[in-house]
């Protein structure tokens, strides 16, 4: 068979044998970041914090009557290049935290919000640093 | 010789099924890097004794869980704060058509911890570091590991 015809089915094989993956999963609230947004150090209070973002997963005892919520979110985005004899995936993951400082009267003082799981990147390249 | 003949269909499938399932099999390469920002965490503005867990939040952000698993179980404390980016490579051939018959081959590490403790007034006490590289098992030995432990803040990864 002539290289050419060759060349062009081994192509065609490989395409109609291959495809691309892409998966999403979310751990916990999609929308914290925004919804965490809305809660205003020096105005909100314990209640409407419980209200926006739902029970935190921890809480802990400060100094000096404080207290501190803690949540925790996260992004996971997987992409994949599936062939016929090979298949390469990576996956990205972003896991957070945020931290609600409240002071003795149950208002919220001070807000902390994770960022790993903001602009996780698509990639396939699972090889290399 | 007609024996033969009517054997022949016979000991080409025997002879083939192997070859289509080899030919429907694949080699699967999948990684999983959970908190990738953590590599380049630089906590060299942290003060043993003078920085207190506001600092440590400025200066690495906030620390969270390292696999999904651990949301909800690894909870936050003022205790310590852990930073941690997990690696797990995963390399396999599998056979995907007509029979399942995977063979896997994971080896997840943490990639790089790094845990700043803080006493109980919240200003940081000590400060720990550990890098461990995965390797894609089995295509890979132990020696690309590069594992490294300080504690000493002027040695940090």
């Amino acid at each position: 068979m002539p290289r050419l015809p060759l060349a062009l089915l081994l192509s065609l094989s490989l395409l109609a044998g291959s495809g691309c993956t892409w998966s999403r999963t979310r751990v916990n609230d999609p929308d914290f970041r925004t919804k965490a947004a809305s809660v205003v150090p020096g105005k909100t209070t314990a209640r409407e914090l419980i209200q926006t973002l739902g029970t935190p997963i921890n809480w802990v005892e400060l100094p000096g009557g404080n207290h501190m919520y803690a949540y925790s979110y996260g992004d996971s985005k997987t992409e994949g290049l599936t062939l016929l004899v090979v298949n390469i995936l990576k996956t990205n993951v972003g896991l957070d935290s945020a931290f609600f400082l409240l002071d003795d009267k149950d208002v919220v003082r001070e807000k902390y919000i994770g960022t790993n799981s903001e602009d996780l990147p698509w990639e396939w390249w699972a090889f290399g640093d | 010789m007609g024996r033969l003949d009517r054997f022949l269909p016979a000991l080409l499938l025997v002879l083939l099924l192997p070859l289509l399932l080899l030919l429907a099999s694949g080699c699967t390469f999948h990684r999983v890097i959970t908190n990738e920002g953590v590599r380049d965490l630089d906590p060299s503005g942290l003060v043993i004794g003078k920085s207190n867990w506001r600092d440590c939040i400025r200066e690495l952000g906030l620390p969270a869980a390292s696999t999904s698993e651990q949301v909800g179980q690894e909870l936050p404390t003022l205790r310590f704060f852990s930073y941690t980016c997990t690696d797990r490579k995963t390399a396999g051939f599998v056979i995907t058509r007509w029979i399942s018959v995977p063979l896997q081959w994971s080896d997840e590490q943490s990639d790089r911890q790094l845990v700043v403790e803080f006493d109980t007034n919240g200003m940081v006490k000590d400060l720990y570091a550990t890098e461990k590289r995965a390797i894609w098992r089995p295509l890979q030995g132990e020696s690309p590991r590069e594992s490294h432990s300080v504690r000493d803040q002027e040695e940090w990864p």
